[in-house]
């Protein structure tokens, strides 16, 4: 199965790096649904909660303001901060 | 004997000496690690916010306040980043000179922002004055990217510079300048076939943020690390300094040991000589 890399990066370091198949991102005009093949894209992210799902597990990173893109199977997200939450 | 106890006390006072200085080196040394350590790790984080910007600012769909430059172009403001404390061998002074020089050459009217404790004497009348801390936090570096924006959007200032020491090794930093606003970037490749959301306006405001953000913060981590940097180099010159005098003076005490050992042997002997001629007189 195709999957998405995964990159949350803040000015900290990398917060998570994960081969991904399915993110959601908290933007400015909702919730938004990221699988692969998706279209190159630059989006405003919100402050909230980005969720992303893999074949192993899930996982869920609470993050302030900052961007996102998508080209080429890649999300990138930069904020200035994030933390991964342990379940 | 008083020469003696003179140059002891000289010897004890070189040593407490090497003891701050060395401990003072230890501490620069970890103050290094950490804000090298700190840049190192922004560095990513910058490249990237730098690249997406440039993509999105060349695909000219989006216009930002930050990327276009005023009108007139009258007034200019320097931000000096000095470090928080002396010690440190050239590195304050030596900024200080390169600010002037820059100063005297400039023909538009000119506002002066400062960064750091040093030398408030120095430097002369500021229009403002920000503390940051040894290991600059990303809220020190957002609260001065805020009032140098505000001061840009304002119009107070039609261009805004930072100066400060950019640190090429620890044991080089060179004095240098870098324009923060407006922001001149490299040509981009236009990626025509990327959608923005909400649109792209809304992106390049965010984008120009972060970037601004990340780089006042890579300007004053990078001053920070070079002033670390600079006072290591210095309080090691120091320690070795003293290792040296302490070396000299304990020769110095040697000699005047000895001669004062001499001297006294000298005296006794001249007395027993003196004692058995009596004898051989009287007898």
């Amino acid at each position: 199965m195709d999957e998405i890399m995964l990159h949350i990066v803040t000015g900290d370091g990398p917060v998570l790096e994960q081969a991904v198949e399915y993110v959601n991102l908290p933007t400015t005009f909702g919730s938004l649904g990221v699988l692969t093949n998706h279209a190159p894209m630059v989006c405003t992210v919100e402050a909230g909660m980005i969720r992303c799902r893999w074949s192993g597990g899930e996982t869920r990173v609470r993050v302030s303001s900052g961007v996102a893109s998508v080209e080429h199977n890649e999300l990138t997200v930069l904020v200035s901060s994030g933390q991964v939450l342990e379940d | 004997m008083a020469n003696l106890r003179a140059i002891r006390m000289r010897i004890k006072s070189v040593e407490s000496t090497r003891q701050i200085t060395k401990s003072m080196k230890m501490v620069a040394a970890a103050k290094l690690r950490k804000t090298q350590l700190a840049f190192g790790r922004l560095r990513d984080f910058s490249e990237q916010s730098e690249r997406m910007l440039c993509a999105t600012a060349s695909s000219g769909t989006g216009e930002n306040p930050f990327l276009t430059r005023h009108e007139t172009d009258a007034r200019v403001c320097y931000v000096l980043i000095v470090g928080n404390r002396g010690l440190c061998g050239t590195y304050n002074h030596g900024l200080l000179r390169f600010f002037e020089a820059l100063r005297d050459k400039e023909q538009r009217e000119t506002l002066l922002y400062s960064v750091g404790r040093w030398g408030k004497d120095l430097i002369g009348p500021v229009d403002r004055h920000f503390e940051i801390s040894d290991t600059p936090t990303a809220e020190e570096a957002a609260q001065l990217t805020e009032a140098l924006k505000e001061l840009y959007r304002s119009g107070g200032a039609d261009e805004i510079v930072l100066v400060y020491q950019q640190f090429k090794s620890v044991l080089q930093q060179n004095p240098g300048t870098r324009t923060l606003l407006p922001l001149a970037l490299p040509e981009g490749e236009g990626e025509t076939q990327v959608i923005y959301e909400p649109d792209a306006a809304a992106v390049l405001d965010r984008l120009t943020e972060l970037y601004l953000e990340t780089a006042v913060r890579s300007a004053l981590l990078e001053a920070r690390t070079g002033e670390h940097a600079a006072r290591m180099t210095a309080m090691t010159a120091a320690a070795d300094n003293t290792e040296e005098l302490i070396g000299e003076l304990t020769l110095e005490l040697n000699h005047a040991r000895q001669a004062a050992i001499t001297t006294e042997i000298s005296e006794i002997v001249g007395g027993a000589a003196a004692l058995r001629q009596e004898d051989q007189t009287r007898s």
